[in-house]
Order: structure tokens, then C-alpha cells, then sequence
């Protein structure tokens, strides 16, 4: 298997929006959720994970509250504001630029 | 950002500050809570529950850093640092209270002293008058000389008809006022009460806009020509107060007093002191009720209130137009050249925002200059902390390595250091506050003199608790430079095992050596101050005022007309120079430095010669005063109205108008403004008199015989030497009034007083200065104690290998001293340099000595270098206790 990727700096806050724009999760379901569905690929270390999560929630992106599990224990669940639905838009935009101007650079024949 | 956003981020913010502890035991609790799914994974996973938790652990990948990550992410971390900071500090200094208390209570009298002396200035010149809307205020001076005739009071710039041609042509203020300052008794009978008092015009407190506390102020129509017969009064807050015991039945009562028996219509509010600064007024009348209107007396100042949007400049350029007109109408009946000079008189328009106050003019600079020395002060007490505190940073240099070396930020570690220097300054400055409010209160009385009470609001302000802080802000900033430097530097050598004993020692050094440069500025400007004093003190005021009284009785003009009160007079006479005990009594128009003046004009040979002080003085008032006869004779019985006019000159009257040969010569008086005036011949000629000035030099004086002079004054002034104590003298006087007319106010001058009062500024000045270069001195030598004890104690061990190989006592004393010599010599040098050109500054300021007064310098710096000898010589014996065994094995 070849080495998770690394990061690129900023796209993190971007899954984690996308995650919970999905529905709200608490942070061991994110890093869970985050290695399924990239196929373990994208590898975050549950360490950053948290970081982010706080930094989110002091922008007013994502706002949190103390539920029950599913396994019944209490965990603080994200879920995604009104202004951080508009912030995953932004981003999600500025992340289709990038996607393509870097894969059509990477795309250009070579000579 | 939408405002539900900041709301909401402002919120949580807060939320983590107030609540640190519950957020950071959410922060547990989240991270905790990933932990245990993790160990659950791996133990379904088949994991023993021991490693399932170690890699649980790893993966997190540190709580205690994670935590700290999650707080910076909350973006709270430098509010809680500051928190921490503040804790930490006032922690460290609750364990060293020996060390806190000197901290606090030299910045407190460092800050203290300053806020104090800004107290006064701030009072004096930049807190504006408590009446409304105070910057339209301005006042109008007139420019040019063309002033003849009489003068009274502090502020006079016009004559009642200037003032009142002023106020109907003009169009550029809303309105404009006058206010002439006067003393107005209390005490109708036996000893005279003094307050002040002033004259207004009717629309004074219109202009200025303040209201009445009780009844109502003076108005337009209470001054009206003709109201001498019933006048009206308003009396301060503070007269009502301390006077009428604050009843509200004052309103329609009579005033007591001997001349003008006004009716009280109004008292003002607390806050309002008057327009002038530096005094607080009493009792405000109408100008009608001064019978005061002659063209050639000088008087009034006038006060305006700019119309709304006009500027001084417009103002000015405005009346400037005017004057022409002005002066035509009002000029006196002067003579062809003062007719001249008068009608080319300009106006200015000045800012009166703050009020009108000559006290600024003689107080101003000298505060400014005390504000200047206070702040060396306070410097030289600051570098002693921050010695004290770099010692400190040095002793916990291990401290900040490992700190560095693990990972804290130099920033951090930076704002520690900083954050205990400002808690320092912080606790000091709150204490200076109640220094200074007992400093400032206690300078007024110290310029004030019983009959000159000066009043300064000092009250706390804005523009204060600003100072106070700018001031402590300024003062952590040097406190905490030093350790701060240091600590930082720590970074740079991570693992300081090894670092020199002597570490931070060079800084130290130059901090004292700094600390003896301003301390020398200050000594030397103490001692230029303190010799002005001395030298003022010994001038040669020409009289022998020991135990001389000046007392003055005032008379009625109505209940004492003229001729009655000519006979009043030599009935009185007669019974004070027969008062057992007196030596020698005279009668005199002033005394030295006895507030009147006279200066007229005079003629010898139809030649107008310029002006002269001049004074009318009884028989014997010479000796009285102990002034010797130079050639002639002096005033006799035989020189009264009708004889031939006489005058007695001074020395340097004869020198200048006659080259010394005066008797039997004659000089002619011009009458104010004009007329022939009368001829006086010469005979006697008096030793020099200073006349109202101590700095004044060989001023010309002339006098004329009381009795022949054509006018009578309402006050009767004597000069009297006795045999008794002054009270005794004075208690005498008392009974004599008393027996003539017990109806009679008298006010007992001192001459000695008097003539001292003359040098309230200088004696402040020198008080002050000595006492700040005083305590200079003592912060410095305590600072320079500490070092060389600390570089003592810190070379322990060469000094022990010295001596074990030979080094004689007097040669390890020898050594230290060189050592802190070099550290006096730079402070020497550079502080010469500076004292020098600080010196130039106060050089006005200075009698009898030059700013650059070589032999002061050099007892400034004599006191210095022995001072600081003497503080190295104790820790420089100290080293000669080292034993070197013991020093040795230490090593």
C-alpha cells in the first residue's frame, strides 16, 4: 500500500465541513469517517484533528453540543452552521479551481 | 462578517476566558471520550487492553499538547497568558515581600511625585474653566506701550471707558466682559480679613454661562451707573460655605464691611473659582459699585465669547480695525508723546480657555522643570528595579533555558518578564495616586502668602489618571527591559551550566553608571537652585526689616472726609510714635517690596528724564528702616503744605540724573498723563533701596515728604522698630487703633516677611529640587550598592584564589573600588555633559550664578564620587572577610 497523503494545508477544514454538511458527527466518528471514505487514503492523525475542529467552531463555521451516542455515552457532536454551509460552498469552489488548474497542468503533454 | 457571527465568536471567546476551567474539562472530556473508542477498537481488534491503550495514547499523539493546540485554537491564548502572567507576578511578589514593598513604594513616590507635580501644572494651565463650552473664550490684550497713569490689579489690560467702547462696537463676540480683581475685608473692625474679590461687569456670568446655586448672579441691570448707593453681591461657594455656614436665608442679607455694605443676591456653584487661575474668588460686585471709570486707570481685563464658528484670528483682525477708533474716544488727557504712543496701541485676542491667570506666567516654566527632575527621579528609581529584577531574571536564567529549550517561545517568556514589571508599576501607580493627591495639595500653600491665597483646583481628571498611566506604562517598560533582554538571551545558549558567574554584570554596570549621570544632573540642578535661593536671601534689600512692622490702617471715605481724615491721621500719629517701646516709628506711602507702586515721570531742567519708583515717606522713616544717609538730611515737621517741596533721592538717583552731587538740586514730577506737575529740590540723599524686586538692580528711587503731597490716601501705613517681639508691636497697634476709633481695619504687614515672601518661587524651586536630587542621591547609591555587592559575591572564588596567593587586603579594597570607579567615571563624564546643557534651561531662572557655575559642578560631582565610595567601600571590605579555603572549595 502506498504512503496516505499528506494533507494539503487547508483542505482538512474543507472535509471536515463536507462530513458534517452531510449530518452532524462527533470528532472519533469524523476520523473514522474520513478513513472509510477516502480509503484510507487520506490518513488525518486523530491528534489534528481536534485543533481543526475547534478552530472551526471559533470562525462560527460549525457549532457543537453534547449528545448521547450510539452506544449511549456522551460525545460533543459538530454540526454545521448557516454561515459554515456558505463557507463549504466557497471552498468547495476554490477547491474545483485548484483541482483543475492542477490537473490540467499535470494533464499537458509531455514532450 | 455578519454581526450574529461576531456575536456569537465574541461569546464563545468570552466563554473560554471567564470559564477556563470548565472548557478546558471539556476539552478533557471530548478528547478522552476519542481515546477510549480508540482502545475499544483495538480491543475488538484483539489488542491487549494495556498496548490498545498506549497506541490509543500515540495516536492522539500527546493530551497535554493537544490541549494547548485546542486553546490556541480557541484564540484566547494571549488573554489567558496575560491572566496567568498577572497571577504568576503578584504570586512571585507575595513570596518576596521585602522586595514588593520597596518595588511599590519607590515607584509610588517615583510616579507620585510626578503625578503631583503634574497635578498642579495641569490645574494651572491645561484643564479648561468649568463653564460651559470654554474654548470660545478668549481674553484681549492690548499691545504698545501707552498706558499712563494708575494700574491695579493682576490682570489689567483695559480702562473701564476702553472696556465699554470695546463692548458697543464690537460684532465679533456674542458678548464681551470685564472683571477687575480687588481684596474685599470681612472683618469691618480691628484686624482686616482679606478674600478676593473681583469686579464684574453685568453680563459676567451671562457670558460665561454659569448658573446660580442659590438666588441669582449679577445681571445687566445691577450695573448701572449710580448703584455705589445700593450695590449687589454674589458670593462663591466656598464664602457661603465657610462664612454663612451654607444657611439659605444669606439671599438679601448685608455683606460686612467698612466701605460698600452690597446686599447678597446669588452664590455660585461649587466648581466655579472665578476666571482668574490660581485664586479663588469671594465675593463678586458690579463695576458701577468700584466708582473706578477714569481714562488713565488701568484695571479691567475683558473676556469674550466668540461667536459661534469664529475664529481668534478673525477676532483680532476685527478689533484691530476698531482700535483707531477706540483709542480716540478714550484716551486720558495725555500730553503730545504719550497722546501718541497711546493712539498706536494694537489689541491681540488670546485664548482664555483655561482661564486668565498671571500665576501661570511666574509658575509655569518652573513646574515644567520640577515635572523634568520628578521624571529623572523617577528613572533613577526605575533602573534600581530593573537591577533588581535583572538580578532576579539571572538567578532564574535556568528556568527560562529550559523553558526556551522545551519549546516555550521566546514571546511568551518575553510577556512573562514584561507582565511582572507592569503589575509592579501597576500596584506603585494606584499608590502614587494618593501621594500625589497629598503632594499637589500641600505646593499651593507653600507659594501662598496671607495676603496672596492661592487656590488651585487639583481635583482628579481625565487628562491625570492619563498621565498616571502613561506614566507607570512607561516605567514597566524600563523595569522590565532589562530582565527582559536577559531572558530572551537565555534562547541563546540553551543549557546556561556553564554560563559566567558574572552574567548580566555588564548590563548591570551600565545601568548604574547611567543612573549616576542623571543622578549628577540632578544634584547640580538642586544646587543651582538651592545658591539661587541663598544668593536672593542675601541680597542687600537696603533696609534692616528685622522686627519692623508695617501696619495699615483703612479708613471710610465717607465716614472720614478729607479733612477730617487729615486730622484723623496726625491724632493717630501722635499715639503710634508714642507707644512704649518703640524705638523709631514713621509714616509711608509703601515699604520695600510692599506691593504699591509709584513710578512717575520726572523733568530735570524742562528735560523729560523717564520714569522713577518713587515713594512719600513721614520723618525718620530712613532710620526706621535702618537706611543710611549717603549726604543731607531728612524729612522734618517743618516740610508740610505750604513749605518749600522736598524730595530725598537714592544713590543711584543722584548717580544717574545728577553725577552724584544731588542736595539742593531740583527735578520736576509730571503729573499723570499731563499737566506742569510740581518742582522738588533736593536734600538728602539715601543709601540704595530695592524697591519692589529682590533681582532688581540699582533701581532709582525717589521720595517726598507724605505731608506735602497733594492728594491724601484712605490708608494710613506705618513702619515701626521696637523694642518687643512683632506680636508684641503689633498687639500695641491694636490697642492704639482700638482706643482711637474702635470703627478702624487695620492689616498688619511684616517687613521681613514681606521682603521673604519676594522669593516664594525661588524657595520652592529650591526645596523641591534639593529634596528629588536628595532622594536621586539615595536610589543611586542604593543601586550602586547592589551591584558591587553582587559582583562581590560573584567573584568569590578569584578573589579567594587572590588572596590564598597574596593579595594583600587594602589590595582586593583597592580593586573593587577601581571597579566601581569606572563605573562612576562614565556616569561623571556623561552627566556633566548632560547638567551643562540642562543648565542653559533654567538659566532665568537663576541669581547670582551662571548655568555653567564651575564650582557648583564640582560639588555636585565631589558629593557624588565620596557618596559613591563610601556605598562601594562597605561590600569592597566585605571581600577582604572572603575566606579563601572556603571559597576555593566552593569552586
Amino acid at each position: 500500500m502506498s504512503r496516505p497523503v499528506d494533507l494539503v494545508q487547508g483542505t482538512l477544514d474543507l472535509l471536515i465541513l463536507k462530513m458534517l454538511a452531510l449530518e452532524p458527527l462527533h470528532g472519533f466518528a469524523i476520523s473514522q469517517r474520513l478513513k472509510q471514505m477516502s480509503g484510507d487514503v487520506l490518513q488525518v492523525s486523530d491528534g489534528s484533528l481536534y485543533p481543526a475542529l475547534h478552530k472551526l467552531e471559533q470562525q462560527g463555521w460549525i457549532e457543537a453540543e453534547w449528545k448521547a451516542t450510539e452506544n449511549n455515552r456522551r460525545a460533543k457532536f459538530y454540526a454545521l452552521t448557516r454561515s459554515g454551509k456558505k463557507q463549504l460552498a466557497r471552498e468547495t469552489e476554490s477547491w474545483a479551481r485548484l483541482a483543475g488548474a492542477i490537473s490540467s497542468v499535470v494533464a499537458l503533454p509531455e514532450v | 462578517m455578519t454581526l450574529d457571527r461576531l456575536v456569537h465568536i465574541v461569546r464563545l471567546r468570552l466563554r473560554s476566558l471567564f470559564a477556563g476551567a470548565s472548557a478546558d474539562r471539556e476539552l478533557d472530556e471530548e478528547l478522552r471520550y476519542h481515546v477510549e473508542r480508540l482502545v475499544d477498537e483495538h480491543i475488538a481488534r484483539g489488542v491487549s487492553p494495556h498496548e490498545a491503550r498506549m497506541l490509543a495514547l500515540r495516536a492522539i499523539g500527546g493530551v497535554e499538547q493537544r490541549k494547548e493546540e485546542m486553546r490556541d485554537a480557541r484564540g484566547v491564548s494571549l488573554l489567558e497568558h496575560v491572566v496567568q502572567d498577572v497571577r504568576l507576578a503578584l504570586r512571585q511578589l507575595r513570596k518576596q515581600p521585602a522586595f514588593a514593598a520597596t518595588a511599590i513604594l519607590s515607584l509610588a513616590l517615583g510616579i507620585g511625585a510626578n503625578t503631583a507635580i503634574f497635578q498642579l501644572l495641569n490645574a494651572l494651565s491645561l484643564r479648561p474653566l468649568p463653564v460651559p463650552a470654554p474654548h470660545e473664550l478668549v481674553e484681549l490684550r492690548l499691545t504698545g506701550e501707552g498706558r499712563d497713569g494708575s494700574h491695579n490689579g493682576r490682570n489689567r489690560q483695559v480702562s473701564l471707558p476702553q472696556y465699554q467702547a470695546f463692548a458697543e462696537r464690537q460684532d465679533v463676540f456674542a458678548s464681551l466682559f470685564a472683571f477687575g480683581d480687588t481684596r474685599y475685608n470681612l472683618s469691618p473692625t480691628g484686624e482686616v480679613r482679606h478674600v478676593d474679590g473681583v469686579w464684574v461687569s453685568g453680563n459676567a456670568f451671562e457670558t460665561l454661562g454659569v448658573r446660580p446655586l442659590l438666588g441669582r448672579l449679577i445681571a445687566p441691570q445691577d450695573d448701572q451707573p449710580g448703584c455705589q448707593a445700593a450695590p449687589v453681591a454674589v458670593i462663591s461657594y466656598a464664602l457661603w460655605q465657610g462664612e454663612f455656614g451654607g444657611r439659605s436665608d444669606i439671599i438679601g442679607r448685608k455683606l460686612p464691611s467698612t466701605g460698600i455694605g452690597a446686599t447678597i443676591i446669588g452664590v455660585t456653584p461649587r466648581e466655579f473659582f472665578g476666571i482668574e487661575v490660581g485664586r479663588q474668588f469671594a465675593v463678586a460686585l458690579p463695576i458701577c459699585a468700584s466708582g473706578l471709570g477714569r481714562r488713565d486707570h488701568w484695571w479691567l481685563a475683558a473676556v469674550g465669547r466668540l461667536k459661534p464658528g469664529a475664529t481668534t484670528g478673525q477676532a483680532q483682525a476685527r478689533l484691530q480695525q476698531l482700535m483707531p477708533a477706540i483709542q480716540q474716544t478714550t484716551m486720558p488727557d495725555y500730553r503730545p508723546e504719550l497722546a501718541d504712543a497711546y493712539l498706536k496701541m494694537g489689541v491681540e485676542v488670546v485664548d482664555a480657555s483655561s482661564g486668565l491667570s498671571p500665576l501661570r506666567r511666574s509658575y509655569q516654566r518652573p513646574l515644567w522643570i520640577l515635572l523634568a527632575i520628578s521624571a529623572l527621579v523617577l528613572l533613577i528609581a526605575a533602573i534600581n528595579l530593573a537591577n533588581l529584577l535583572l538580578a532576579r531574571a539571572i538567578a532564574r536564567r535556568d528556568e527560562f533555558a529550559v523553558r526556551l529549550a522545551l519549546g516555550g517561545s521566546p514571546v511568551r517568556v518575553l510577556q512573562q518578564v514584561l507582565t511582572e514589571s507592569l503589575v509592579i508599576a501597576a500596584l506603585g501607580s494606584v499608590a502614587a495616586m494618593g501621594v500625589a493627591m497629598a503632594a499637589a495639595r500641600s505646593i499651593p500653600p507653600l507659594i501662598s502668602t496671607p495676603v496672596d491665597r492661592i487656590h488651585l483646583d487639583v481635583s482628579p481628571d481625565w487628562r491625570l489618571f492619563g498621565f498616571t498611566a502613561a506614566a507607570a506604562i512607561v516605567t514597566a517598560l524600563i523595569v522590565g527591559s532589562g530582565p527582559a533582554l536577559r531572558a530572551t538571551r537565555a534562547s541563546l545558549r540553551v543549557g546556561t551550566r556553564g554560563a559566567s558567574a558574572n552574567d548580566g554584570l555588564g548590563l548591570r554596570r551600565a545601568l548604574v553608571a547611567m543612573q549616576i549621570a542623571v543622578t549628577l544632573v540632578l544634584l547640580f540642578g538642586g544646587l543651582l537652585f538651592v545658591r539661587t535661593f541663598q544668593n536672593l536671601s542675601a541680597v542687600d534689600v537696603g533696609v534692616h526689616g528685622r522686627g519692623v512692622v508695617a501696619p495699615v490702617v483703612f479708613f471710610n471715605a465717607r465716614i472720614y472726609p478729607e479733612e477730617r481724615r487729615r486730622q484723623a491721621y496726625r491724632a493717630l500719629d501722635e499715639r503710634i510714635f508714642n507707644l512704649a517701646g518703640v524705638h523709631s516709628a514713621a509714616a509711608a506711602y509703601t515699604t520695600p517690596m510692599g506691593g504699591s507702586s509709584w513710578d512717575p515721570d520726572i523733568e530735570t531742567d524742562r528735560q523729560l528724564k523717564g520714569s522713577s519708583n518713587a515713594n512719600r515717606v513721614g520723618p525718620r522713616y530712613f532710620e526706621t528702616l535702618g537706611t543710611p544717609f549717603v549726604a543731607g538730611r531728612d524729612f522734618t515737621d517743618a516740610d508740610r503744605p505750604g513749605s518749600p517741596l522736598v524730595a530725598i533721592v537714592n544713590r543711584s538717583f543722584a548717580a544717574r540724573f545728577f553725577d552724584g552731587d544731588a542736595i539742593g538740586r531740583r527735578f520736576r514730577i509730571l503729573a499723570d498723563g499731563g499737566g506742569p506737575g510740581r518742582e522738588y529740590a533736593i536734600v538728602g540723599v539715601v543709601a540704595d533701596q530695592k524697591y519692589q524686586d529682590l533681582r532688581e538692580a540699582n533701581s532709582l528711587i525717589f521720595f517726598t515728604a507724605l505731608a506735602q503731597h497733594p492728594s491724601l490716601e484712605t490708608t494710613r501705613r506705618y513702619v515701626i522698630r521696637s523694642a518687643g517681639t512683632s506680636r508684641d508691636t503689633i498687639a500695641a497697634v491694636g490697642a492704639a487703633v482700638t482706643a482711637f476709633d474702635p470703627g478702624l481695619a487695620v492689616r498688619y504687614d511684616v517687613l521681613d516677611t514681606q521682603i521673604r515672601d519676594g522669593m516664594l518661587q525661588e524657595r520652592l524651586m529650591a526645596r523641591l529640587s534639593a529634596l528629588f536630587s536628595g532622594v536621586a542621591l539615595v536610589l543611586a547609591v542604593v543601586g550602586l550598592y547592589g551591584v558591587v555587592s553582587y559582583s562581590v559575591a560573584s567573584r568569590r572564588g578569584e578573589i579567594g584564589v587572590r588572596m590564598a596567593l597574596g593579595a594583600t587586603r587594602s589590595r582586593v579594597v583597592r580593586m573593587i573600588l577601581a571597579d566601581t570607579s569606572r563605573m562612576v567615571c562614565a556616569g561623571i563624564v556623561a552627566g556633566s555633559l548632560v547638567a551643562l546643557l540642562a543648565g542653559r534651561a533654567v538659566g532665568a531662572m537663576l541669581f547670582g550664578l551662571q548655568p555653567n557655575d564651575p564650582a557648583t559642578l564640582s560639588i555636585a560631582i565631589g558629593a557624588l564620587v565620596l557618596t559613591a565610595l563610601l556605598a562601594a567601600l562597605w561590600p569592597a571590605q566585605r571581600a577582604t572577610g572572603i575566606d579563601s579555603v572556603a571559597a576555593l572549595r566552593e569552586q
